[in-house]
């Protein structure tokens, strides 16, 4: 639709589907994907702040990490669970990351995606009805207890992620990688996928609005699916385009797959302690937790 | 056309195909050591392709393209050392910023090249900070690259080449997009480089500045090289820039009742008044 209203047939305003321009919901969701885009950026910001695991090498940061989604992904055991969240919350806070951070960027999306992804176990995992709760509702203590451990541990596992993504800087994390042997093929997929994702969110971006600025209203949602459906693939090209374009002009000075650092990876006592501590967690919690 | 200097680059037979499309159709030419060269041409006529070529991102389809006397293949950029000496000689200024930015700050951005070439921190350093000053980029040097606007990008990104002191620029519409202070900052640098044993290679649609800034053009028309001659008889040929797309026709009035169309080169020159 396009045209001053002025110019529309007053049928045409007067029909349901027309509603004067604002943000669909693809548009909101695409300007909520950006700002927390913007935000991981920001993560540079955080990385930079003076707390415990800034002051730690990437490679020590690295192998802890694993540690810990191990035993988290391994334990059986509830309070094992617990533990390690706990755990994770106050390394973010000796890291100098505030909690609203942890909540907005791990703690909110990992509950909505377990919510999603586990929530119709709570009624699907035959049992006894779970304590508290009306026996009509169908939830079973099985299906609670399955969904609570499948929660715990995504909360878990994903507070570990984001402690790692906001106290290294991106090119550290990359350096690292290659310094523990990670194929460079593979360095260089990760840092260009990450690439490839802020070039796409912002062309979907641009895209969208350049859309609404063709327009003064909304299409109907049958018109702004098969609207989303056209672009998504022209969308994905361009970007792809733009991303090879980025690589080209990365090769151009020299790059070759190695991340390099001004201030080279360095391994210095605390790493090692550091290194023994999480491994040495990580090993009494998969005992514990079993 | 050769000026008679030492050739630094060489094009034999170059062709070059993005699959069924013929960007760049048998080129042959020679740029000499310390030139100052315009590639001309309309959208798609190849001048973009050329300068992947040349910059060694894309191996020609057929043909042979030498640089400083050796063949330049993907196979002889495998070799570390080789790959270095070439990426530190050579230097490309894309057309779109936004590609050549992909480091988190301005400071990250201009160590870059010089981190992946492997220089000592401590000159690292040095040269950053030259740069921030001579570029005049003190104000944004700790600002995310996306922050920036199209006129602070740009100079960026050529910053970012410039660190290297490559003996050759290759620029890809370097004032495209810009606003007509960030142009003219842009050619301030390009005249700069004139008479210095820098050379340049510049990819344009601008015709009102190639006197300035090129002692020498080429125009491109579908893949093929159309003219090869000095930018002051280019821009006097409105046959050739007519053919080859870079001027247009256009109706407009020359008085009550008298519309007509011709061809236009726009430019503008400020003389004594």
């Amino acid at each position: 639709m396009t045209g001053s209203p002025a110019k529309r047939p007053a049928a045409a305003i007067a029909s349901p589907g027309f509603r004067l321009a604002g943000r669909s919901p693809i548009e909101r969701t695409l300007e909520e994907l950006l700002r927390v885009a913007e935000r991981s950026l920001h993560a540079e910001e955080t990385a930079r702040r003076g707390g415990l695991l800034q002051s730690l090498d990437a490679r020590a940061k690295w192998v802890g990490y694993a540690g810990f989604v191990v035993a988290a992904g391994l334990a059986r055991n509830f309070v094992v669970l617990a533990a390690l969240f706990v755990g994770a919350v106050a390394l973010g806070l000796l890291s100098r990351l505030r909690l609203r951070e942890l909540a907005l960027r791990a703690w909110l999306p990992a509950l909505l995606f377990t919510a999603l992804v586990g929530g119709p176990a709570l009624f699907l995992i035959p049992g006894a009805p779970a304590a508290g709760l009306p026996p009509t509702l169908g939830i079973s203590a099985a299906g609670v207890r399955s969904v609570g451990f499948l929660l715990m541990r995504v909360e878990t596992i994903t507070t570990f992620t984001l402690l790692l993504v906001l106290a290294t800087p991106w090119a550290r994390l990359l350096a690292a990688l290659r310094a523990l042997r990670v194929p460079a093929t593979v360095v260089v997929i990760l840092g260009m996928t990450y690439r490839f994702l802020f070039l796409l969110l912002a062309s979907a971006h641009d895209l969208f609005l350049a859309r609404r600025s063709r327009g003064v209203g909304k299409l109907p949602p049958a018109e702004a699916r098969k609207l989303f459906a056209r672009t998504t693939g022209v969308l994905l090209s361009k970007t792809m385009a733009t991303s090879q374009q980025v690589y080209l002009a990365m090769v151009s000075r020299g790059f070759t797959g190695d991340a390099r650092l001004l201030d080279p990876l360095a391994m210095r006592g605390r790493d090692g302690v550091a290194v023994a501590a999480s491994l040495g967690l990580s090993a009494i919690a998969i005992w514990a937790g079993r | 056309m050769s000026s008679g200097g030492t050739p630094l680059f060489e094009l034999r037979e170059v062709s070059f195909r993005y699959e069924e499309i013929v960007a760049i159709d048998s080129c042959s030419l020679v740029v000499e050591r310390g030139t100052r060269v315009a590639l001309l041409g309309a959208n798609g006529s190849g001048k973009s392709t050329l300068l992947l070529l040349l910059d060694a991102l894309q191996p020609p389809s057929s043909g042979v393209i030498l640089f400083d006397g050796k063949e330049l293949t993907p196979a002889a950029l495998l070799d570390e050392r080789a790959n270095h000496e070439f990426r530190r000689r050579v230097g490309f200024v894309f057309q779109n910023p936004e590609v050549q930015l992909f480091n988190p700050t301005v400071r990250d951005e201009l160590a870059f090249g010089p981190l992946q070439l492997g220089w000592p921190a401590e000159r690292i350093r040095a040269e950053v900070e030259a740069m921030v000053d001579r570029m005049q980029l003190r104000g944004v040097v700790e600002r995310p690259t996306f922050r920036l606007s199209m006129g602070e990008k740009k100079r960026v990104a050529i910053a970012s080449v410039l660190i290297l002191d490559p003996e050759v620029i290759l620029l890809d519409e370097p004032t495209a997009g810009l606003d007509p202070r960030s142009q003219s900052g842009v050619i301030d640098l390009l005249e700069e480089w004139q008479g210095s044993a820098r050379t340049v290679v510049v990819a344009t649609h601008d015709l009102g500045v190639i006197e300035e800034i090129a002692d020498r053009c080429l125009v491109f028309q579908q893949g093929r090289l159309a003219a090869d001659r000095p930018p002051g008889e280019i821009v006097r040929d409105l046959e050739l820039l007519t053919r080859t797309g870079l001027v247009h026709s256009h109706r407009h009035s020359h008085g009550p009742g008298v519309h007509h169309a011709h061809p236009h080169l726009h430019r503008h020159e400020h003389g004594e008044s």
